[in-house]
């Protein structure tokens, strides 16, 4: 039985974005809003969890959507204080919250 | 050549099924379903018919390996390529993924745009020849 070739672990070929209509920038939009509208929470539910689990979860969730919602900052800021989360937290993961909490207002979203 | 038309989405976070169901439905034009879990998955594959599925690896209750071990027992799933979705790409991991018979895999965060054309990518390089 022979080998079959190793598939990609990427698509081959960077894919060119298609020329969206208005309708579909618009729902887009309404979808990205609904998300920054649920942020608040979010943040809320990190800062009163005690769970380094929990939190480290809530951050991997934040990540991964943030960044897929055009964010790419406040992603990649969650993505850090997660692996400060994973790594035992204390001072390094004060200090990526810090600055996950500048993304969210950056990102229009009041924080308490 | 078949073309493209269903695709399942096993994801438990709703914020990325909702991304994915624009992107796959309203940029991609193709009919798509998603799941909060494998066994929902489980339960519709049969009528869904899916022509490729992307699978969240990390879900609470059946896993994403898991479902895909179970997804590749129904005959409807024979020669449809499975996609995992995950944040961690380590090298290991990602050997670690396909080994499971999954066709490739799908970093998160993705490009909501550029996703429909990934898909059909990997569609294109995973089915079996001659799948219907």
């Amino acid at each position: 039985m022979g080998v079959p070739p190793a598939p990609p672990e990427q698509p081959a070929g960077e894919a060119a974005a298609p020329v969206l209509s208005d309708a579909a920038r618009a729902r887009f939009a309404v979808l990205r809003e609904r998300f920054v509208a649920g942020l608040p929470a979010r943040w809320q539910e990190l800062q009163s969890s005690a769970d380094p689990a929990a939190r480290e979860s809530m951050l991997h969730r934040l990540a991964g959507a943030a960044g897929s919602f055009q964010l790419p900052q406040l992603g990649a800021a969650a993505r850090h204080a997660e692996h400060c989360c994973a790594a035992g937290g204390g001072a390094a993961l004060d200090e990526a919250l810090a600055l996950l909490r500048l993304r969210l207002e950056e990102a229009g979203v009041t924080v308490r | 050549m078949s073309a493209l038309q269903r695709v399942m989405c096993v994801e438990d976070d709703a914020d990325i099924r909702m991304v994915v169901e624009f992107s796959l439905g309203t940029v991609g034009g193709y009919e798509v379903r998603c799941f909060p879990g494998g066994q929902a998955a489980l339960a519709a594959v049969d009528e869904f018919r899916p022509d490729v599925v992307l699978l969240d690896v990390m879900m609470p209750g059946l896993t994403g390996p898991e479902t895909l071990q179970l997804l590749r027992q129904r005959p409807v799933m024979q020669g449809v390529p499975v996609v995992f979705m995950t944040a961690k790409a380590m090298p290991d991991e990602v050997e670690s993924l396909l080994r499971h018979g999954a066709t490739g895999m799908i970093v998160k965060p993705f490009d909501a745009m550029k996703l429909p054309a990934d898909v059909r990518l990997f569609w294109e390089h995973g089915r079996a020849p001659g799948a219907a």
